[in-house]
């Protein structure tokens, strides 16, 4: 295990950023979705969206 | 177990960085969707949310604390902030080839991956700065 470790302890970088970028996509997600659901909540009262509530739906969109 | 601590004792920093930038992206996370309950709850009673919570849906670091003082931001939207990581990883990326070359403490190799991975940091800063979107890290 210690000769694993010594030959690609380097693997750690690139495991590091996948393992943080999938992490910050699901996060990304999360917050579009908690924002969707409050704009229904909204639409559902039948009010207008705050233009700051839309402007963050633009600035999270893919 | 001791020799591998000598070894790589140095992997504490980068790993620790990865660490602390996902919790922080959590916190972030968390912050923002209390404001969004909030915000909810003022929807759902049909009363109209106070400027000031809106304005916080579209700001960074909102999880830190609430004061009135000026914040100076040294990373966000700003393109100052975008210099602060140039210099920043563009020196660090010359100490660790500094390092790289002269075999600081006989571990040379491994700060030439270091040094790399510094200059590629630096190297994206300057771009998304200079083309005047900001960096995302």
């Amino acid at each position: 295990m210690e000769d694993l470790f010594h030959w690609f302890w380097w693997l750690l970088f690139p495991a590091a950023f996948g393992v943080i970028g999938a992490w910050r996509g699901w996060l990304e997600y999360c917050t579009r979705r908690d924002t969707m659901d409050l704009l229904a909540t909204y639409a559902r009262n039948g009010q207008e969206p705050p233009p700051e509530l839309l402007a963050r739906l633009r600035d999270t969109a893919n | 177990m001791e020799d591998l601590f000598r070894s790589y004792w140095w992997l504490i920093f980068p790993l620790s960085w990865f660490v602390v930038g996902g919790w922080r992206s959590w916190l972030q996370y968390r912050s923002n969707r209390d404001t969004l309950d909030l915000i909810k709850s003022y929807a759902q009673s049909g009363r109209e949310p106070p400027p000031e919570l809106l304005a916080r849906l579209n700001q960074r670091d909102t999880y830190g604390d609430d004061d009135d003082r000026p914040r100076r931001r040294y990373r966000g939207d700003s393109r100052y902030g975008g210099w602060y990581q140039v210099v920043l990883f563009g020196v660090l990326c010359m100490g660790f080839t500094y390092a790289a070359v002269t075999d600081f403490y006989g571990n040379g190799s491994a700060f030439v991956i270091v040094a790399f991975v510094m200059g590629a940091l630096s190297l994206a800063t300057l771009v998304s700065t200079l083309v005047g979107q900001g960096p995302k890290v």
